[in-house]
């Protein structure tokens, strides 16, 4: 990818570290109680305005950004990781080998969300790991199935069958020239993964399955503005917007790279 | 004035021009091959006449008189009742230009009712009565068929069909054999004689041995002008233009050994003609007065050059 | 006609080995999360009621000998009972479904009342301001996560100007927010494919031919262009209706409505295995059924798709 395409995930990269780097503090001043300023509106001082409890809603929000999008990033690298493990898997291999794969993706693909959610929370506590690995164990499909039809596609053309029939090793041809042709769409589809992830934790967190009671993800402080929206319409505005926000700056991002990388928009 | 009369007409593509004084006269009942290499313009000039340029392009200046109606006076919206009726079109490629999802029974019915005043169960017979003139065995079932039931010469008589089921007075045919089977090209060409009728035709094509075969009179065009037009025989045997002679010689025929002679170089693109002659870059007889355009002239026989062979 | 029993023949059976192995997995994943026999009696019952309880329900059996059982009763139909109410588990999700069907054919039908006519609208004259100023509008609604602005349209409508009941299955007037919020879910992808699907369409050469016809522009849009552009849009709609009886559980949870996704999330947080189960199986027969459907309307609408006929 060109410079300039990369300057997103840098600042993005950095901004991660930074809310890291910072978390403590910030997660302190997001949980400080301030009963005098409950639901006020935001000010010069308070930018985003406080909550029921008087906290200040800004810090709240940069406080749960860490869950929200650590969550998202970890369901999609073991996402992407697995589905094109399977997905190349399923390309190359023939037979039944290829039909188990297949029919593994269909259960999973069938098998309820919220139900193993919930459990894996039960099982595993309620953490954004929990939900970080329910996520990644219930999405690889979506990237199993493109790379198994890209791939499928790659391995037909007339140069990969002349280099098959000239000699060279599979693990060669996957590496020299399956994924290369693959990997424009593995970028663009992780990019779009990463939101619609985003989305579902804060769906989940929502609902009140992987937050800790009282962590400010950005579902959470959502589902606690809904008691107060009449009258302190920015609890919902300042998460929601921020939620909205990323998701639609990730979109763009994600369609240019797909038009850089010459794919005809979201793959898939 | 009767048959098809093209006069001093340009086709710009935004600022550049596709196509520059174009003068034709095709007289009914006679086939006019116009002739070039891709990019030449043909298309473009008789596209122009039903006023189907791609978007973006336009005529700019020029006249197009049919049947003594001008059709550059003609808004977009007024031309659908002449397409279909008036001018009938068969296309290049039978494969996408037929929709995939319509029966190509209920395809001819839609051009047969937009013109004639006929019942659903006339328009019917009348379009079963199409498909067999065209030399379709067993229409009826035909024209219940999809189009991807038919080889590529079936379609393309269902192409001649929709062209021709309304009588039109111009057949403009864009290609028409291009995509399609030597074996067959020569039927499909014989079919669009045999039904053009009285019509005046023009048979766009890049195929020499095509026009001479169909035509009475060949125009020559190169990079958005036309530089010669005669009747067949005398284009064939007489070339008086230097690019129309190395058209003639480039293209292979049976019998004859050895390479033919391709034309050294490449047309340029519209936005970079050179002053005067556009072939002079490439021509053998280039002479220093080629930098102005030369003038069309001639009787029967017309050519656009200052130094003609001959 | 052998050929189509075929098919169904292998459908059904891979429909079958689907529902044993979501049954198996679901059974020990939620053994895994907890003793149902706590769940049953309580945080503090005393050991001997656990022991008596797991006596009754056979919880003391070895897993797999549970499993058989499982499998041999739900291939004679029976699902069991609620754990928590002794109701049959069947009959509670039966109850269930026709709330989530309702929901999502509302959703589905405003979708397509909305997507199909905007997205032909924008794809037919891509260039033109309105249409350009309406894609981006669609674009930005796509990026929006769904139960923020169900949020905000319950805040709106229901709250603030009280023109439609906020949360409740009562009559049609309830119906109204929580069909919007999901179609406004829907549309904009649908709205994106279709216009992508007729811009396409637009250039294609029967288009063209279809003018040189005489055709107008209203007759080329709608005898031409929409019938092919429409087929694409059957794949996402079948899919996106697959997905709502799946799905809803957030609009469900915010609307308070009583389908199949609310059942799921409580049962699964009681441990009532047999209702998770029978939830899960129907939806999974559901979205089965569903996508079966799309692909025969696929084959019923895209003659190319169909055996050839002689010709």
């Amino acid at each position: 990818m060109t410079r300039p395409l990369l300057i997103p995930l840098i600042l993005m990269a950095l901004a991660g570290l930074a809310l890291w780097l910072f978390a403590p503090a910030l997660a302190e001043q997001a949980a400080a109680i301030n009963l005098d300023l409950r639901l006020a509106a935001p000010s010069s001082d308070r930018w985003l305005g406080t909550d029921q409890l008087g906290r200040d809603l800004a810090a709240r929000v940069l406080a749960g950004a860490p869950w929200s999008l650590g969550v998202a990033a970890g369901s999609t690298a073991i996402a992407l990781t697995l589905g094109t493990l399977a997905g190349l898997a399923a390309a190359e291999l023939e037979g039944w080998p290829r039909r188990i794969i297949l029919q593994i993706v269909t259960l999973v693909i069938s098998f309820p969300g919220l139900v193993a959610a919930v459990a894996a929370v039960a099982i595993l506590g309620q953490s954004g790991f929990s939900v970080l690995l329910v996520l990644g164990f219930l999405t690889w499909t979506l990237f199993a199935r493109v790379i198994y039809a890209e791939a499928s596609s790659v391995r037909s053309r007339d140069y990969v069958t002349a280099a098959r029939l000239g000699g060279v090793s599979r693990a060669r041809l996957l590496i020299r020239h399956v994924l290369p042709a693959i990997a424009p769409s593995l970028i663009a589809m992780m990019v779009f993964h990463f939101a619609d992830m985003l989305v579902a934790a804060s769906a989940l967190s929502f609902l009140g399955v992987g937050a800790p009671l009282g962590a400010p993800a950005w579902g959470a402080i959502i589902s606690e503005s809904r008691p107060y929206v009449y009258q302190a319409p920015w609890m919902l505005l300042a998460p929601a917007t921020a939620l909205a926000g990323t998701v639609l700056g990730l979109n763009i991002y994600g369609d240019i790279i797909a038009k850089r990388l010459g794919l005809a928009g979201r793959p898939s | 004035m009767t048959g098809l009369h093209l006069k001093n007409l340009d086709i710009h593509a935004g600022k550049t021009a596709i196509v520059q004084d174009v003068a034709l006269h095709v007289p009914k009942g006679q086939v006019l091959g116009l002739v070039g290499e891709s990019g030449s313009g043909k298309s473009m000039t008789v596209m122009s006449i039903p006023h189907l340029l791609p978007s973006g392009c336009h005529i700019t200046a020029g006249h197009i008189i049919l049947d003594d109606q001008d059709l550059t006076l003609l808004t977009d919206k007024q031309m659908p009742p002449l397409r279909g009726a008036k001018i009938g079109v068969i296309f290049q490629d039978p494969f996408t230009s037929l929709n995939p999802v319509r029966r190509i029974g209920d395809l001819l019915a839609e051009v047969i009712t937009r013109h004639q005043n006929l019942s659903p169960a006339q328009a019917k017979a009348a379009a079963i009565a199409a498909l067999d003139e065209v030399g379709l065995p067993d229409a009826a079932a035909k024209a219940r068929a999809y189009p991807h039931e038919m080889s590529g010469g079936q379609r393309q008589r269902v192409g001649i069909a929709l062209a021709l089921v309304n009588h039109p007075s111009l057949v403009i045919a864009d290609e028409p054999t291009t995509a399609l089977d030597p074996t067959v090209q020569v039927h499909i060409l014989d079919l669009i004689a045999k039904r053009m009728e009285d019509a005046a035709a023009i048979l766009v094509t890049h195929d020499l041995g095509a026009a001479a075969y169909l035509c009475t009179r060949i125009a020559v065009m190169y990079s958005g002008r036309i530089v010669e037009e005669a009747p067949v025989a005398d284009l064939v045997r007489r070339p008086r233009h230097p690019y129309t002679a190395a058209l003639l010689a480039a293209a292979p025929r049976l019998g004859r050994i050895g390479r033919p002679d391709s034309i050294p170089g490449q047309p340029p693109s519209p936005g970079a003609r050179p002053q005067g002659c556009a072939f002079a870059p490439r021509c053998a007889r280039a002479a220093p007065e080629c930098t102005v355009q030369p003038p069309f002239t001639g009787t029967d026989h017309k050519v656009a050059c200052h130094r003609p062979l001959q | 006609m052998t050929a189509i029993l075929t098919i169904i023949a292998k459908r059904a059976g891979e429909l079958i080995l689907l529902l044993i192995g979501l049954s198996t997995l679901l059974f020990l994943l939620l053994r895994a999360t907890g003793d149902p026999a706590t769940a049953i009696a309580g945080a503090d019952a005393d050991e001997e009621a656990l022991t008596a309880i797991r006596a009754e329900y056979g919880f003391d059996l070895p897993l797999s000998v549970q499993l058989g059982r499982n499998l041999v009763r739900l291939s004679q139909g029976d699902f069991g009972a609620s754990l928590a109410s002794q109701q049959p588990a069947l009959e509670a999700v039966l109850t269930a479904i026709p709330a989530t069907l309702l929901l999502a054919a509302l959703a589905m039908l405003l979708t397509i009342i909305i997507a199909i006519p905007a997205g032909a609208w924008i794809g037919h004259s891509p260039d033109r301001k309105p249409q350009r100023a309406a894609a981006l509008l669609v674009y930005v609604m796509q990026g929006t996560p769904g139960f923020a602005v169900a949020l905000v349209l319950v805040q709106v409508f229901a709250v603030s100007l009280g023109w439609v009941p906020a949360i409740g299955f009562s009559g049609p007037a309830s119906w109204i927010l929580p069909a919007v919020s999901l179609s406004l879910f829907l549309a904009p992808k649908l709205t994106r494919v279709v216009a992508a699907n007729v811009g396409a369409a637009r250039g294609e050469d029967y288009v063209r031919a279809a003018r040189a016809g005489g055709a107008t522009e209203t007759e080329v849009l709608f005898r031409h262009i929409l019938p092919n552009a429409l087929l694409g849009a059957v794949a996402l709609i079948g899919s996106q209706f697959a997905f709502l009886i799946g799905g809803v559980v957030v609009i469900e949870t915010i609307f308070a409505w009583p389908g199949l996704g609310r059942l799921l999330v409580q049962s699964t947080l009681n441990l009532d295995f047999p209702v998770v189960q029978a939830a899960a199986l129907t939806v999974a027969v559901l979205v089965y059924a569903v996508n079966a459907l799309t692909d025969l309307a696929f084959i019923a609408l895209d003659p190319r798709l169909r055996r050839k006929t002689a010709a």
